[in-house]
């Protein structure tokens, strides 16, 4: 059995649309380990909940608008799977929760049921012992009150309770993969410290992979074992929780580490900011997509896109020109204080 | 840091604002006393639902109070005269969250800015009102060829900048941000924050700056007050609630707030406060808190603390704080 679970290889997603097509995914490649916390982070239509979505088959080729690449799940490509087969996966060996359970729940049906609809879809079982499942797994996310809570309607939980049964819901079929896009979002910090503890606790108590999808570095921090940044429908850089928290290399991991403030530091007059905004991916630049907003930019990184560079640390890598072995031994190595010899 | 000296901008006394709701009465709002002077930022936080968003509603004169006094250069807003009534709309304006919701689609940027300033007529000519417009918009980092585009040609940090050009265009003196960076990219918060603190250099506003958002806050405010269910728990000096908060919620609210860092969120412990925040609907007697707050007895069931000073500027509201 190989410890790949999950490998998507240089997809590339493009939308036809009146102004033109949008590049919402170019040449993405990913892999997720059995049993491993996968973060992927980026900003808002960086194509990162596109990704996630095509990996699901819920973007299949036949749409048109997958335009090449795999995703192997389990050594099978999702992207070339039938309707039919797909249906056979989602719920059962690959879930998914989102940002917003009220809008994820049906408001006509007992939560009790909605859990059990999935196993029951899945498994030759009775009602009966897929109510027993059911229970089962809400203990495991410890929801107050379990027999009680599902004979009630969504509108009659609150927000950290309906996720909760969102999450009952993505679990009950013991998925070998959990999508979580942007989980906690939606949440207040409170309920979000709550939510965050359960999935840290469902690492240990499952054995299930858990793809974590958010634009916050500081919720990914505590819980991913291997990050990925996306910009503008790439992956910029990726590598060890430890190696891109502690010794990032691309200036737009920097930038997203700098603008958020941290508590355990004092104020700074100014806060960081990443000047401009991201590029329209109808017309995307001819190079780096960060150069227009990079201190750093040279005339190299406006003309060609840098190719993903291997760095020193296994699986770290930067799609960064001042990463690039030539231009460090000539300069030096740019960290995130700034470069070495240039003032 | 915060200017207490001077004779405050806005005082709030007191403020209750209730809702009636099937089922009984929604305390939204249940006896806030605030100040804040001219230049200065109050933090408004907490929790959706603990009435932050009506509290703001109740400076801005949207929603009448049902107790309590509104006190605007030390007079009452709710017993203005028609002529003040006017003045005031001016003074103080309001930064929305979702910048798209609150600008009108079918009307070019130019308009929808200046549209104050034509309803109280401060412009003499087309003229000046065009400089003041491209005024404006520069500003806030836009620049003359965004006057004749529509909201949706906008990226979002862009629009948030056109709301606020529209709230300067009243040259305020207070204006009540509700949630301005929430909707907007982590990139894109820096951007608005740094842009806002600027302004305020420059212009000497004040602002009530309401959010969930305890780490950003700290970038802009002099004070931050928390709110919990209707009250002020805790308000002090910004530095202090960061260093040497002593309200279990503050504290709470602070440990929920994950750190980019894995080694200090390894090291860190964490208050989870279990449960929900309650429904504001027949409040139990009591502390509001004490349902959820780990070092609750039986006193904090009994009686609600009031706010109490501490320390020089911080007060808080619990009873077992020293």
């Amino acid at each position: 059995m190989s410890d790949i679970i999950l490998d998507v290889k240089h997809l590339v997603v493009t939308f036809d649309t009146y102004q033109g097509s949008v590049q919402a995914v170019r040449d993405v490649s990913f892999h997720v380990n059995r049993k491993e916390t996968v973060g992927i982070v980026g900003e808002s239509g960086c194509g990162k909940s596109v990704t996630i979505r095509t990996v699901m088959g819920l973007n299949p080729r036949s749409s048109g608008s997958v335009r090449g690449g795999q995703a192997l799940f389990d050594g099978q490509d999702v992207l070339q799977l039938p309707e039919k087969e797909i249906r056979k996966l989602l719920g059962n060996r690959m879930s998914m929760i989102f940002q917003d359970p009220f809008t994820f729940l049906n408001p006509t049906m007992q939560v009790g049921r909605q859990i059990t609809e999935t196993y029951l879809r899945h498994h030759a079982v009775s009602r009966r012992e897929a109510e027993e499942k059911a229970l089962s797994i809400l203990r495991l996310i410890s929801l107050p009150n379990p027999e009680q809570n599902m004979k009630r309607y969504p509108h009659q939980l609150s927000g950290g309770m309906r996720q909760r049964i969102m999450i009952a819901m993505a679990l009950i079929c013991e998925p070998a993969v959990l999508f979580a896009d942007e989980p906690t979002t939606a949440l207040d910090v409170t309920i979000q410290a709550q939510i965050i503890d359960l999935m840290n606790s469902l690492k240990e108590k499952t054995e299930t992979a858990i793809v974590l999808i958010t634009h916050d570095m500081g919720v990914v921090a505590n819980m991913v074992d291997r990050l990925y940044v996306m910009y503008a429908g790439k992956i910029v850089e990726q590598g060890d929780a430890d190696a891109m928290f502690h010794r990032p290399r691309h200036p737009y991991t920097w930038g997203l580490l700098d603008s958020v403030p941290r508590l355990d530091e004092r104020t700074k007059e100014e806060l960081h900011s990443i000047p401009g905004m991201p590029p329209d991916l109808i017309a995307p630049p001819e190079g780096c997509p960060f150069a227009a907003r990079c201190r750093y930019a040279m005339n190299l990184c406006v003309r060609r896109a840098p190719d993903t560079i291997p760095l020193r640390e296994e699986g770290h890598a930067a799609a960064c020109w001042l990463c690039h072995p030539e231009y460090v031994r000539q300069y030096g190595e740019t960290t995130r204080e700034g470069r070495p010899n240039v003032k | 840091m915060s200017n207490e000296h001077g004779a405050p901008l806005l005082e709030l006394k007191d403020v209750k604002t209730f809702f009636r709701v099937p089922g009984g009465l929604l305390k939204a709002v249940n006896g806030v006393s605030l100040t804040i002077h001219q230049g200065e930022t109050v933090g408004l936080v907490g929790e959706s639902g603990c009435g932050k968003s009506t509290l703001g509603k109740t400076v801005l004169r949207l929603i009448p109070p049902a107790g309590g006094q509104v006190l605007f250069d030390g007079r009452d807003i709710w017993q203005f005269s028609r002529a003040e009534r006017k003045a005031y709309t001016r003074q103080v304006q309001m930064i929305f969250q979702d910048p798209y919701a609150c600008l009108d689609p079918l009307s070019v940027i130019g308009d929808t800015v200046a549209e104050g300033m034509d309803i109280h007529r401060m412009h003499a000519s087309r003229e000046e009102r065009g400089r003041e417009i491209l005024r404006l918009l520069n500003d806030v980092g836009l620049n003359a060829s965004h006057a004749n585009r529509f909201p949706h040609e906008f990226s979002g940090g862009q629009r948030q900048r056109v709301g606020i050009a529209r709230a300067l265009s009243m040259r305020p003196r207070l204006i009540v941000c509700d949630e301005p960076i929430s909707a907007l990219d982590v990139s894109i918060q820096a951007q608005v924050v740094n842009l806002l603190k600027r302004l305020q250099r420059e212009m000497g506003l004040a602002y009530l700056f309401i959010t969930h958002d305890l780490s950003m806050v700290r970038q802009i405010s002099d004070r931050i007050a928390v709110m919990y269910l209707g009250n002020i728990v805790e308000i002090a000096d910004s530095e202090d609630i960061y260093l040497s908060s002593r309200h279990p919620y503050t504290r709470a609210l602070l440990s929920a707030i994950p750190i980019a860092d894995p080694t200090v969120e390894k090291k860190r412990e964490r208050i989870v406060l279990s449960g929900d925040v309650p429904s504001p609907v027949n409040l139990p007697q009591g502390c509001a808190f004490a349902g959820r707050c780990p070092q609750a007895c039986a006193r904090c069931r009994q009686t609600a603390p009031a706010l109490r000073e501490i320390a020089p500027g911080h007060r808080i509201a619990c009873h077992l704080a020293q």
